[in-house]
């Protein structure tokens, strides 16, 4: 079956089978490979992806829902070769270390601050409680979540 | 595995009416795809409800909150109506540890999955929230939350139905709860839950208490409920109160091996209960 969404702002037209996820579909239809398979179970938040504004596991979304939708992956923020605000904060503030986790945390990033330009590091926090880091001890990643909030806004002003 | 995307409630029944033996119901997909990927073996034929925009509003009418199938977590921890005359139901959509499951899970999937751990559903209970479900003829039956669940992972359903709302009544002068021990920081399905309804400025109406997550349905705490009406009324006694749940929860599960953490954890849960209603009345 032929499905119609737009990917990183750019519409597609991609061929999929029934039984794909969205996670699927991302990775080796499309070939962005940013978007990670953990635990396959919604748990880990490794696959995360912005979906119509809100981040999703792609894992627990099948391929077919994602008809007419608007999907964002890390591969879609660095404009003109430069990094991200949120990918230059990630990696000033040393919260990548094996990078698995890292664009879902990105992603998660992402989606809240779209929302929420200046979250609270309460507010921080719960936006990623969904992503599981086993190397950094989460620290330095609400830390450049909080610095990336900073410039972006920063950048806005 | 076949898939199909109805845009419309008249589309989903034809579909329904067609073919209702093998279909099987998708929404946020936070339980159905793992179901789905750990059986390669199922001929799955998958409807998708996401794509029906009647199913996922948020309505008051008639005195009735009425809160579409497909709603989903997020939507249900801010939506002013629901915030407002359906508290516990907030409070529980907002107490799924990770945005992403809230952003896609919904309160029909909960439901229609008869999950025991759900948290929404006790809370649902407590408010006397009734599902409305629809067959491909479009006739429709309402079923209380409470009777909803049969038994483990099975419900009411029946194939060729569909979950098309939760009504909640709205009821003048009436406040909600809920509070759960997770298991883990982040995605935490409930180990245990607890919901409450009460009228803080009518001594004489009822106050209902749910405990989630310890049968496949929610579990009424009548003898606890009636130690709240006397705190509401001017007198009451905690320890009585929390005894009464925890007496509860041994009796619902007796022998069970989670029986000794379960009955000390729901008293935790019970005391921030008192000391909110206490809180209230003041
Ligand atoms: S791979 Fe999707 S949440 Fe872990
Ligand atoms: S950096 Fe290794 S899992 Fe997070």
């Amino acid at each position: 079956m032929n499905i119609q969404l737009t990917v990183n702002g750019q519409d597609r037209t991609v061929e999929i089978s029934p039984d794909m996820r969205l996670l699927d579909l991302l990775r080796d239809v499309l070939g962005l490979i940013s978007v990670k398979e953990g635990c396959s179970e919604g748990e880990c938040g490794a696959c995360t992806v912005i979906m119509d504004g809100k981040a999703v596991t792609s894992c627990t979304v099948m391929a077919f829902q994602a008809e007419g939708s608007d999907i964002m992956t890390t591969e879609g923020l660095a404009q003109r070769g430069e990094l991200d605000p949120i990918q230059q904060a990630f990696m000033d503030n040393d919260a990548v270390q094996c990078g698995f986790c890292t664009p879902g945390m990105i992603m998660s990033t992402k989606a809240l601050l779209m929302q929420n330009p200046d979250p609270s590091e309460e507010e921080a926090r719960r936006a990623l409680e969904g992503n599981i880091c086993r190397c950094t001890g989460y620290i330095p990643i609400i830390n450049a979540v909080l610095d990336a909030a900073r410039r972006l806004r920063d950048e806005g002003l | 595995m076949r898939a199909c995307r109805p845009s419309s409630l008249d589309e989903l029944r034809s579909v329904l009416g067609s073919d209702g033996e093998a279909l099987k119901l998708i929404a946020g997909g936070t339980d159905l795809v793992i179901e789905v990927r750990a059986h390669p073996e199922r001929e799955y034929s998958l409807v998708d409800l996401t794509s029906i925009p009647e199913l996922s509003l948020i309505s008051v009418e008639a005195r009735q909150l009425c809160v579409g199938a497909t709603s989903t977590h997020r939507d249900m921890e801010t939506s002013p109506s629901v915030i407002k005359h359906a508290t516990a139901i907030s409070m529980a959509a907002s107490s799924v540890g990770s945005t992403q499951i809230r952003n896609r899970g919904t309160v029909g999937g909960n439901l229609a999955h008869g999950s025991a751990a759900a948290d929404t559903i006790p809370a649902m209970a407590c408010l006397e929230a009734e599902a409305v479900v629809e067959s491909c003829t479009g006739n429709q039956t309402v079923h209380s939350i409470e009777n909803f669940i049969t038994g483990r992972n099975s419900t009411v359903l029946e194939k060729g139905q569909f979950i098309s709302s939760i009504k909640i009544p709205i009821r003048e002068g009436r406040l909600s709860w809920f509070a759960k021990v997770g298991s883990r920081r982040a995605v935490t399905i409930s180990k245990i839950n607890l919901a409450a309804s009460f009228y803080p400025d009518i001594p004489n109406k009822p106050v209902k208490i749910y405990i989630g997550a310890i049968a496949s349905s929610p579990t009424r705490a009548s003898k606890a409920e009636e130690e709240l009406s006397r705190l509401i009324s001017g007198s009451g006694c905690k320890d009585s109160f929390l005894r009464a749940l925890s007496d509860t929860v041994a009796d619902t599960i007796p022998g069970r091996s989670s029986l000794p953490y379960k009955r000390e954890a729901i008293k935790g849960l019970g005391d921030q209960l008192w000391d909110h209603v206490k809180e209230v009345l003041r």
